[in-house]
């Protein structure tokens, strides 16, 4: 019963991509998001200082 | 848009780093194991380091032709940077140093060598506060560049080499070329590389434009 039990939640499809391989993936997911944020920081930066430079031109 | 296209390059590829730097198939070594991926992220440092402080050396040599203020302070926030890589490429490196050499600041001339250098530059920048007038601190300023440049680079790149070394590539150590980097791990590191570089060198540019706006308003009062 046990067994049958234990195959049976085997062979049952579940999303298991991010529970794969000690679990790397959620690592990849959390430095994706900072990485991510980050480069868009800077952008968000590099608009700002656009616009001062723009500013000071007029 | 059409200048920026370089920023949308050092994001993808800084993104595909952090992906495929752990996705990625890696040779399996003892000691190392996956910290083998650290090349990755600690060894761009050192590159940016280095290519930051040639900007700023380039630009060093390009205020005493000319004596524009505009060059002193593309050296200055260049060098900025590049310090700011060394010490992360120092921190990572002893973290990585703890688990695999089993001291996190070995007596390694590699790392005796960085440390000096960095000194020499931190007196870069307070060779630069102890100046009133900025024509006279930035050429100062810009001689002392060169000349650090000149004594960090050898410090660096030359004197380990000639002893013993942990690191790879010195003191009869492979270089990571040799043995340890497979094709697997060069199509991650090369990318792995320019992307970190090229993001020194856009949050150079950011501080630089700041200070050329800083400057053009004090000029205006």
């Amino acid at each position: 019963m046990k067994i049958a039990n234990i195959l049976l939640q085997q062979t049952v499809e579940m999303a298991d991509t991010f529970r794969a391989d000690g679990k790397i993936y959620v690592v990849v997911a959390v430095l994706s998001v900072i990485t991510i944020s980050l480069l868009a920081y800077l952008f968000v930066l590099d608009k700002k200082i656009s616009k001062l430079e723009k500013e000071i031109k007029k | 848009m059409r200048k920026n296209w370089w920023k949308y390059l050092t994001s993808l590829l800084v993104v595909y780093v952090v992906i495929y730097g752990f996705l990625g198939i890696v040779p399996r070594q003892p000691i190392l194991n996956e910290t083998i991926r650290n090349v990755y992220f600690h060894v761009p440092m050192w590159f940016g380091m280095m290519t930051l402080m040639i900007a700023s050396l380039i630009y060093s040599i390009k205020y005493l032709r000319n004596g524009k203020i505009s060059d002193d302070i593309y050296a200055v926030e260049f060098a900025n940077v590049a310090i700011l890589f060394g010490i992360l490429g120092f921190i990572t490196g002893s973290i990585w140093g703890n688990y695999t050499w089993g001291d996190p600041l070995p007596k390694d001339p590699k790392l005796i060598a960085v440390e000096v250098g960095m000194l020499i530059y931190s007196a870069y920048f307070v060779l630069r506060g102890s100046f009133e007038d900025e024509q006279k601190k930035a050429r100062l300023s810009a001689v002392y560049n060169i000349f650090a440049f000149a004594a960090f680079m050898p410090l660096v790149w030359i004197l380990p080499r000639l002893t013993d070394s942990l690191h790879p590539g010195n003191g009869g150590n492979p270089a990571f070329g040799k043995y340890d980097m497979d094709s697997a791990m060069r199509i991650v590191f090369y990318p792995a590389v320019i992307a970190w570089t090229l993001l020194g060198l856009w949050i150079g540019t950011l501080r630089i434009r700041v200070n050329l706006v800083k400057n053009s308003i004090l000029d205006r009062k």
